[in-house]
Parts: C-alpha cells; sequence; structure tokens
C-alpha cells in the first residue's frame, strides 16, 4: 500500500513508461540538452571555484602572515620611520610589538610575475611571539645568530625551493633595489604557518639585510602587535591611533582579510555576470528542447490527458524528464568546470592581481563536497525552472488533441502569441536598458539578475521578429529568381514561422552572448592600448625585473639614473638630469588606489604626454610641479572621494596627513579606484620613498636602440639587472596584459557557440522529423534528392546568417550599453565603447559554419527518406 | 440509468464567428447499451461525444454519469473520474508509440499509480481476448491497424469502465477488419455487459449498436431501438 502511494504521489509510471522511453527514444537529443547544461553549469563553476579559491587564498595569505598578532599597524606601500616601533611599544595594552618589511624580489632575468617573490624582512629574535615557522632544520629559527652573522642568509620555503629546484645551501640571485644580489639559502620552511602564505612564493630574511637590500632603510612596512591578556580591542586600537597619527591603518587580520576579498569583489561580479549569462543560454537550451519536445508530443499529451492524466501530471512528467537531464548535466558540468578551473585560475588570477597590484597565488582550488552538491542541485533546479514554462504549456493541452489527425495549432492564436512574445521580447530590452542605465542592480540583487536574463530572454524574443524582416527582404530580392529552391527556403521559412522562430532563437541566443563579450573585451582592449598609445612616447623605458606594464617591477635607486645617462645613445631629459618616475599602490578608505610621480622637466613632454581631460596639458600639468601639495586624479578618484578639480583632499603620508589641492583631471586605468598624480618632489618629501619604478629617455640620432640596449646591458645592465623595453616592446607587453586578462572569455566564447551550435542542431533536427510528410510530399511530385537536402540547408543558411546578423546587432547594443553603464558602475573605469570588428566577422563566419554543420545531418536524412513512409508518417 | 443529458448546449468561437454545436440535446443511456450515434459532418456527433465523455465542458447544460454532475467537476476531479471511470476508443487509435502493446493496454492503471505486476494480468488476458496474445511485447509500428484497434480496445477495458466512448473506431481500418472490431464491441455489450457510445458516419457500423441515436444541425433529429434479426 505504502508502495502503491509513492509511485503515485511521483507519477513513478509516467516517468518510468513515458518519459524515460522518451529519453531512451531520443538519445541524440538528450545528450545535446544535457551537454548544454553540462557547459552552462561548466563554467559557472569553474568560476565559483575560481572566485572562491581567489578569496581564500587572499585570506590565507592574511591570517598566515599574521600569525598570533591580534593587530598590524602599517602606512602604505612606502613603509614609515622605525622609530614609531618605539612609540608603539609603550602604548599601554601592548604586550608584544613585532617589525616587519615586506618586499618583492625576482629571480635573475624575471620577465613575469610569476618569476616574483615575495620577502618578508623579519626580527627572528622576536619573532617566535608572533609567527611560527617549522624549518628542516629547526636550529636556524630556535638559534638564529648564525642566520644573522652571515648577511647573504635567506631562507625559502620548500614549496618555492623545490619549484625553482634548490637545495640547502643552494646560491640564489635576486634582483634588489641594490641591483642583482647573490643570497645564500639557509633554511627550507615547511608548509606551516606563515610559510603558507603567497601560496609559498616567500623568503625570509633578516629586517636589517633586507631594509638595505630594498632601499627601505630606517624603514618599517609593518608592526604586528601581540595585546595583553584581557586588553580590549577596540581601545587599544583606538590609543595606538592616537600615539601614531592618523595617517596610520591598524587593523585587525580580519578586517585586512575583509578587505582584500572586498577590494576584488567587483571583478569576480563581472566574471560572475559572464557565467551567469553562460548558464542561462545552457538553460535557454533546455527551454527550446523541451518546447519542440511538448510541440512534438502534443497528440501524446492529448491522449494522456483524454485517458486520465492529470494537468499536474503532465507538467511532473516534463520536470521528471528535465530532472534527470539537468541532474547528470549538472554532475558532468562540475567536473568540466572542475578542469576548466584549472585550466583558467592563473590567468584570472593573474589578471585580478594585475588590476588591484595585488599578488594572488592559488594554490588549491576550493572545491568541497558541499559545493559540488550546491552546484548540482543549483543546476538541476535551474532546468526544472527553464523547463518550467514549457511544461505548464503542455499541462494546457487539451484532452482533445488526441482526436486530430496531426497536432494542429490555430493559426490565428499562434499569431497573436507571437506577436505577444515579439512585444514582450522589446519590452525586455527596454527594461534591460533602463535598468543599466540607471544602475538599478545596485538597489537589489534580484533586479541586477532580471537584467541579465532580461538581455538574453529579451534578444531571444525580438530577434526572430528581426530575423524575419531580413528574410521578408531576402524573399522580395529573389522574387524572380530562377532557383525555385531558394525561393522554397525562403517561403517555407515564412510559413512555418514557429519552427523558424526556435531554429533562430537556438543560434543567436549562442551569438548573442559571443558578441556581448566581444564588445566588452573590444571596448577594454582599444580604450586601453589607444592612452598608452597617447601617453607614452618616449623611445626607450629601462626597468628592473619583473612586469613593467603590471608595475610589478623591482624598485630601483635613484643612482641608476646618473648611471643611464653615462650610456651613450642617451638622451637625457632637461639639463643633463633623467627622468623616473615612481608607482605604488596606495590604500585610501579600504579602496586601493595608485600613486603615480612623476619627474618633470622643461622638455618632458617629448617623453610622455598626459591625458588632461579638464584643459590643455601644457597648462594644468606644470600646476602639480608647484612646490605647494598638488595633484592631478583621475574621475574615478573625483567620484569615490565626492571632490572636484579645485577642491582639496586629504591624503594619509608617512610625514601625516596632508592636504592636497586638486589642480587637474586625467585619464588613467592604472587603478578602478583611482589614480593620483604628483611631482616625484612632492612624493619623495612627503612618502619619504626616494626609489623609482621606472626611467624613460629618448634616443640620440645616430644610434640604434640596439645599439643603446647593447650598452646599457654591456655597461650597467649587470650591476643594477636592469631590462631595456622599446616603446613598442613596452605596448606589446599591455597588448599581451589585455589579452591575459581576457583570455578566460574565449571558453566563455567557446562554450556560448557550442551551446548555439547544440540547440542549432537539435532544433533542425526536431524540424526535419516534423516535416517528414511534407518532404514526402515533395518527393512524391517530383523533387530530386538534391533538392530536398539543398532546400534544407538553404533553409539552414539562411537562418544561419540572418541569425548572426541581429546577434551581433543586439550583441553589440547590449555590449555597448554594458560597457558604458554596467562597467562603469561596477568597476569604476570609464571605458569608451569600440565595436569589435574583427569578432562581427568572426561571428557571421561561425554562425554560417554552425548552420552549414547543424543543417548537414538533417539535410542527409530529409533527403533519404523513403517516399511513401514519410507520406503515412505520423 | 447510467448516463442522463439535460439540455445540453455547446457554442465555440471562431474568429468573429460563434458556432452553436449543439443547441440543447437531452437523452437517457441505461447500462448494457451499444449507442450509435450518427448524423452527417457538422451535426455536433462529436462534440456530444466529448461532452458525454467529459473530454470538453458544455456551454450549458447537465451531463449526469452514475448520479453525479460531471460538467460542474474541476480540471482534476475530471481528469480522475475520466481515467476510472470510462474507456475511449479513437479514430487513429492513439497508441503511444514508446510503449508495447501490453503497456499501452495498462496505460489508464498506470496512470492510476497502480505498478505493472500487478496491472499485467488484467492486460494479458484482455489482449488474449483480442487475439493478441504473441502481439504483447510489440510496439505499435510493429501492429497492423487493425491490430493496433484492438489493442486500444483492450485499453479501454482495462480498468473495467462504466462506459466506453468510441469515436469512429473503425475510420482509419479496412472494410473487413472493421467488421471484426465492430464485432468484438458487440460481444463486449452482449457477452460482458459494457456499455458502448460510439459516433460513426458508416450506417453499416451503426447498425452493429442496439440504439441509434441521429442528430442533424446540433439537434436530436431520432433516437430509435436497433432490432437485430
Amino acid at each position: 500500500m505504502k508502495k502503491l502511494s509513492i509511485r503515485k504521489l511521483f507519477h513513478l509510471n509516467l516517468f518510468q513508461f513515458i518519459g524515460l522511453r522518451h529519453v531512451r527514444l531520443r538519445p541524440g537529443r538528450t545528450l545535446l540538452t544535457t551537454l548544454g547544461v553540462a557547459l552552462g553549469i561548466a563554467l559557472y563553476v569553474a568560476i565559483s571555484i575560481i572566485n572562491e579559491s581567489t578569496k581564500n587564498a587572499l585570506k590565507e595569505n592574511v591570517e598566515a602572515v599574521a600569525g598570533k598578532a591580534s593587530l598590524s599597524v602599517s602606512a602604505g606601500i612606502a613603509g614609515f620611520s622605525e622609530e614609531k616601533l618605539d612609540v608603539i611599544r609603550t602604548v599601554p595594552g601592548v604586550k608584544t610589538a613585532v617589525p616587519m618589511i615586506e618586499a618583492r624580489a625576482f629571480f635573475e632575468g624575471a620577465k613575469e610575475s610569476v618569476d616574483g617573490l615575495y620577502v618578508l624582512g623579519v626580527d627572528l629574535l622576536q619573532e617566535s611571539a608572533v609567527r611560527t615557522y617549522q624549518a628542516t632544520d629547526q636550529k636556524i629559527i630556535d638559534d638564529p645568530l648564525t642566520f644573522l652573522n652571515q648577511p647573504d642568509s635567506i631562507i625559502f620555503t620548500e614549496a618555492l625551493a623545490q619549484k625553482r629546484g634548490f637545495k640547502l645551501d643552494s646560491k640564489v640571485k635576486l634582483s634588489t633595489a641594490n641591483g642583482l644580489k647573490t643570497f645564500t639559502i639557509r633554511g627550507l620552511l615547511k608548509p606551516e604557518g606563515t610559510a603558507k602564505a603567497y601560496g609559498g612564493s616567500l623568503a625570509i630574511m633578516d629586517i636589517d639585510g633586507a631594509r638595505m637590500m630594498f632601499g627601505k632603510e630606517n624603514k618599517l612596512d609593518r608592526v604586528d602587535i601581540v595585546p595583553q591578556e584581557g586588553v580590549n580591542l577596540d581601545r587599544l586600537s583606538a590609543d595606538l591611533q592616537k600615539a601614531l597619527g592618523e595617517n596610520f591603518t591598524i587593523e585587525t587580520p580580519a578586517t585586512k582579510s575583509e578587505q582584500s576579498v572586498r577590494m576584488i569583489a567587483a571583478y569576480q561580479l563581472i566574471l560572475t555576470f559572464f557565467s551567469t549569462l553562460a548558464l542561462l543560454v545552457g538553460l535557454f537550451l533546455v527551454m527550446n528542447s523541451i518546447s519542440v519536445a511538448i510541440a512534438e508530443r502534443k497528440k501524446e499529451i492529448g491522449t494522456l490527458r483524454a485517458l486520465g492524466a492529470t494537468r499536474f501530471s503532465m507538467t511532473f512528467l516534463f520536470v521528471s524528464e528535465i530532472f534527470w537531464i539537468g541532474l547528470i548535466g549538472s554532475s558532468l558540468g562540475c567536473l568540466i568546470g572542475r578542469g576548466l578551473a584549472e585550466k583558467l585560475v592563473t590567468q584570472v588570477t593573474t589578471s585580478v592581481g594585475a588590476q588591484f597590484q595585488t599578488r594572488i597565488e592559488v594554490t588549491h582550488l576550493q572545491f568541497e563536497w558541499n559545493q559540488i552538491l550546491t552546484a548540482i542541485a543549483f543546476g538541476t533546479v535551474a532546468s526544472i525552472l527553464a523547463a518550467l514554462f514549457p511544461a505548464l504549456k503542455a499541462a494546457a493541452i487539451h484532452p482533445l488533441e488526441s482526436m486530430k489527425r496531426h497536432a494542429e495549432s490555430s493559426s490565428k492564436e499562434e499569431e497573436r502569441k507571437s506577436k505577444l512574445l515579439i512585444l514582450a521580447g522589446l519590452g525586455l530590452l527596454i527594461f534591460n536598458a533602463v535598468s543599466m542605465m540607471n544602475d538599478w542592480g545596485k538597489i537589489w540583487f534580484g533586479i541586477d539578475l532580471i537584467t541579465k536574463i532580461a538581455s538574453v530572454l529579451g534578444s531571444a524574443l525580438f530577434g526572430p521578429f528581426l530575423v524575419f524582416l531580413l528574410i521578408h527582404g531576402a524573399r522580395r530580392i529573389w522574387k524572380n529568381t530562377r532557383k525555385p529552391i531558394l525561393k522554397l527556403s525562403l517561403e517555407n521559412l515564412i510559413r512555418s514561422r514557429k519552427r523558424t522562430t526556435s531554429n533562430v532563437m537556438a543560434l543567436m541566443v549562442g551569438l548573442f552572448l559571443v558578441m556581448l563579450i566581444a564588445s566588452v573585451r573590444t571596448s577594454f582592449h582599444d580604450t586601453l592600448t589607444n592612452w598608452l598609445n597617447q601617453i607614452f612616447i618616449a623611445d626607450v623605458m629601462v626597468v628592473s625585473s619583473g612586469r613593467a606594464i603590471m608595475g610589478d617591477v623591482q624598485p630601483m635607486r635613484e643612482e641608476v639614473l646618473k648611471d643611464v645617462l653615462t650610456v651613450p645613445g642617451v638622451r637625457p631629459i632637461g639639463e643633463n638630469r633623467g627622468a623616473g618616475n615612481r608607482i605604488v599602490p596606495y590604500l585610501r578608505h579600504n579602496k586601493k588606489m595608485m600613486i603615480k610621480a612623476y619627474d618633470h622637466f622643461a622638455d618632458f613632454y617629448e617623453y610622455r604626454n598626459f591625458a588632461i581631460t579638464n584643459g590643455k596639458p601644457e597648462k594644468i600639468v606644470p600646476l602639480m610641479y608647484s612646490n605647494d601639495p598638488t595633484i592631478i586624479v583621475t574621475p574615478n578618484f573625483l567620484t569615490n572621494e565626492q571632490k572636484k578639480v579645485g577642491d582639496s583632499v586629504d591624503l594619509d603620508t608617512p610625514s601625516g596627513r596632508i592636504s592636497f589641492k586638486i589642480v587637474g583631471e586625467i585619464t588613467d586605468y592604472g587603478s578602478p579606484q583611482g589614480v593620483i598624480y604628483l611631482s616625484r618632489e612632492n612624493y619623495k618629501k612627503y612618502w619619504k620613498d626616494a626609489l623609482i619604478t621606472a626611467y624613460v629617455f629618448n634616443i640620440e640620432k645616430g644610434y640604434t636602440l640596439e645599439q643603446v640596449r647593447t650598452e646599457i646591458d654591456r655597461r650597467i645592465g649587470q650591476k643594477w639587472n636592469l631590462v631595456t623595453l622599446s616603446n613598442a616592446e613596452f605596448k606589446g607587453q599591455m597588448e599581451q596584459a589585455v589579452e591575459r586578462s581576457f583570455a578566460y572569455t574565449r571558453a566563455i566564447e567557446l562554450i556560448a557557440l557550442l551551446v548555439g551550435l547544440l540547440g542549432l542542431l537539435n532544433t533542425l533536427l526536431i524540424s526535419v522529423l516534423e516535416r517528414t510528410r511534407e518532404i514526402g510530399m515533395l518527393r512524391a511530385i517530383g523533387s530530386t534528392k538534391e533538392q530536398i537536402s539543398g532546400m534544407i540547408l538553404f533553409e539552414s543558411l539562411f537562418q544561419g546568417v540572418f541569425g548572426s546578423m541581429i546577434a551581433v546587432l543586439l550583441g553589440s547594443i547590449i555590449g555597448r550599453l554594458y560597457v558604458q553603464y554596467g562597467l562603469t558602475g561596477t568597476l569604476g573605469w570609464v571605458i569608451d565603447f569600440h565595436f569589435p570588428k574583427e569578432s562581427v566577422i568572426q561571428t557571421l563566419i561561425t554562425g554560417v559554419i554552425v548552420a552549414m554543420i547543424a543543417g548537414f545531418y538533417p539535410s542527409r536524412r530529409a533527403a533519404n527518406l523513403e517516399i511513401t513512409e514519410s507520406l503515412d508518417y505520423e | 440509468m447510467l448516463l442522463k443529458i439535460d439540455s445540453l448546449k455547446k457554442t465555440y468561437s471562431r474568429g468573429d464567428q460563434t458556432v452553436e454545436a449543439l443547441k440543447g440535446v437531452s437523452l437517457e443511456i441505461d447500462s448494457g447499451q451499444f449507442v450509435s450515434i450518427m448524423g452527417p459532418s457538422g451535426s455536433g456527433k462529436s462534440t456530444f461525444l466529448h461532452l458525454m465523455g467529459g473530454l470538453d465542458r458544455p456551454t450549458s447544460g447537465k451531463v449526469i454519469f452514475d448520479g453525479k454532475a460531471i460538467d460542474s467537476l474541476n480540471d482534476f476531479d475530471l481528469s480522475l473520474f475520466r481515467r476510472q471511470k470510462l474507456g475511449f476508443i479513437f479514430q487513429f487509435f492513439n497508441l503511444l508509440p514508446t510503449l508495447s502493446a501490453l503497456e499501452n493496454v495498462a496505460l489508464p492503471r498506470l496512470l492510476n499509480g497502480e505498478p505493472i505486476k500487478t496491472i499485467r494480468p488484467k492486460a494479458e488476458e484482455l489482449l488474449k481476448m483480442m487475439g493478441l496474445e504473441k502481439r504483447m511485447d510489440h510496439k505499435p509500428d510493429q501492429l497492423s491497424g487493425g491490430e493496433m484497434q484492438r489493442v486500444a480496445i483492450a485499453r479501454a477495458l482495462v480498468a473495467d469502465p462504466l462506459m466506453i466512448f468510441a469515436d469512429e473506431p473503425t475510420g482509419n481500418l479496412d472494410s473487413k477488419t472493421g467488421e471484426s472490431v465492430l464485432n468484438l464491441m458487440k460481444s463486449l455489450v452482449k457477452d460482458h455487459g459494457k456499455t458502448i457510445v460510439m459516433v460513426t458516419h458508416d450506417p453499416k457500423a451503426a447498425s452493429y449498436g442496439t440504439r441509434l441515436i441521429k442528430l442533424k444541425d446540433g439537434l436530436l433529429d431520432s433516437d430509435e431501438k436497433i432490432v437485430h434479426s
């Protein structure tokens, strides 16, 4: 009795005898739909894994470096005077205060960020109070005097040593502010405690040695504090702030890690945006697939209803069919997603790191059982939701449908519905535009999701209408053609409105997403490269090891400038002086901004342009070089600070809180949160940092770049570990960086294309099945096999070409809206829209190829149908 | 009295036009009758069958089945009613192509949530009765038209319905096969006490019944007993 109830309750008979049979009867279609779900979920899972893993890596870094400390004191990248350590130690409630230097070093010949490592300069005699280290030879930690007595000592993590092929006592050449220096590995850290930070790309040095090597004499980067027992942390924090001044940041490890996570949240949101769209495209395939299955099984549904199946059980039947497809597709999607995450994680974290001037090392991908189960449940429920609308339509099928010879539909009713759907599509597109322009997504995340869905669904519903306009246009052009197949194909497409709509929708949604992503990528790429071409006009840039374009380079001492000027062929700026710049991250109100400080000389404009937006650069830029504290800032800085040109803003510097006057506005894509330009003189004065990031110069007439490069390498290259980049090479790095930043989007495009292909193949196959009788009739009245296959191929081709054209149109319109409004709102950068010309050609060609591939098998099948059988086909 | 029809009307809207398919038909059907309904195209005979079988709802009037007004049932209850109390035989057989002959027969009880093993004996018995014991595991596309219609008749009987409705059951069969199907239906009434209401345009098919109702222009034209010699 109980068994009977469960069977009845879950309509297991319906699933077992009807649903499952259909799934098995059409393995191709089932596979296509399952793959659609799998691909959509795969990308969603991959991006979720990467986002979670990145967050964890950031949190782990903070926690690993903080150790047992409850508070840490810092004052930005330039650090602060070591005298402040004594001030901290005198604040009541402080039990232990341990100093640290944080620096970035690079291996010899490094050109990439992955060739860098973090060096922590610590006082080993005090470290045990805060951080724990487990070395392979523990003596080095417990009794560090031997280590300290040898100034070339360095401790590597085991992971890093293994990765680079080093052992204990190996000699390692690292680029420092003093040039390339040789260190000896005197200890190896096991992957515990602090050694786990930065994915193990970490080395420990004595604090004094680190100061000297990285140009931080008499400075500290942070002080970690262990409070006395029972001390109120808020109180202690306030006391420290009072004792040190407002320009110091005092925070707990939790706040610091939250801040890091919040910093990259906007970027992660964009990733999620694309992956959600890919998922929506996959779900659209589910919806389309179920809709055509229902159209095909209309008579069967009518029979079941006549025999007493309830409306609910009909909905349940289709939902249970899609439940298994969703479950299997999502499980498969998890597997593919895990693999995809592995492939994409480095690209994504490099891209995030570059934008937020943070190095992120994801050592392990976070994909626990609970995440897997959530993803599977999410994919399954999403598939069910996608199938629900057509399933409810199935439930509404009247039992009288069973009485009809063939499933028919009232053309008037269909026409009315199709008009309504077109209007609904247009309405959704208008909603999408208005929501993006007014940034409604920020009001509530639900509106954001609806806006995304509206872009896909609106295009899917409205796009076919535009395709029909093109088909009608083509019919007019070819009305006198002597090729009857061409004419018949166009007539068929117009006559079978519903079928054409399904086919076009399937292809268009995939291509639409490709175009949308291409619009965003091209706009980013062109805006950034145009900007760089405009501002960077010097012949040569000299940097130390690292990746110049990311600003992730080893800073150099000012003395480098003097040495460079001795090289023949170098045309100095100003009167026998060199011009350098200092580019550093700047944390302000939990926002990671950037400071760019430039030397200035009368002829500097021959080397660098300033993209000033509030006047002529010749008038505005000199204002920045006055002796008073003045700055030029980017629009996103002004928005974040709610300031305008002419206002003053208080900036925290190692010399205290200084009021800077904003004298200009400039375009710069250094940081999405804001970039501050000032003279290097003022930067040195207030930030007490004389290091330089890069040095630019032009080449004297009569010299070639290669001559100058060879001379620099020969004379001073070894001493300072310099890399000489030509203008073109530096811009090439930029191209590469943008390409890399968007490399992951290629995976999304590929998935969208695959889903589009699957969708079109699915609907085309079904449409050939539906048309079996019609094809039989055409064969009976004398059409040749070639004409039949030609007709199906032409239909497919027209749908491919016109579908792609409309996908290009809608994709670039929505792309433009997203670039102009969505991205600016999310990222803070004003990106100009650039039409993705290359992608348009690619999309059109791909659309045609996809249509031809999808049309090939159905056309062969149609041509080979037996005339008598097809006439009798039901 | 098994079925009572009272002033049954049905109006359809087709675009701007309204079509009165049934203009007020009243009659009663007792159990054990084999009622043939005839009439020219557009006379409303199919509509009448749909309303009696709970496949459609009347614009006005009553359909009282076994003392219960089925016209006022909601869709769920009406579905259960069709499943448990009625059997249907369609002109185009309406067998599910994915199911075997036996499973097609079992379908109404499968919809009721019964496991196949409890339905199997009855389904096998009915298929044997139809002379299809060797075709039980065949799919519809492996059966002839006559065989398919016999499977459909077995399906109509599986739930022991109070009444069976047949819509042109021989319309898609050759005359010889049609005859054997009609004989089968006749024996169901005569030997097994079933009640059948059949719509047909074929006078020969109608003559297998025990009562002949003729409709014309949506109204009852005649209602007479058929006397078999």
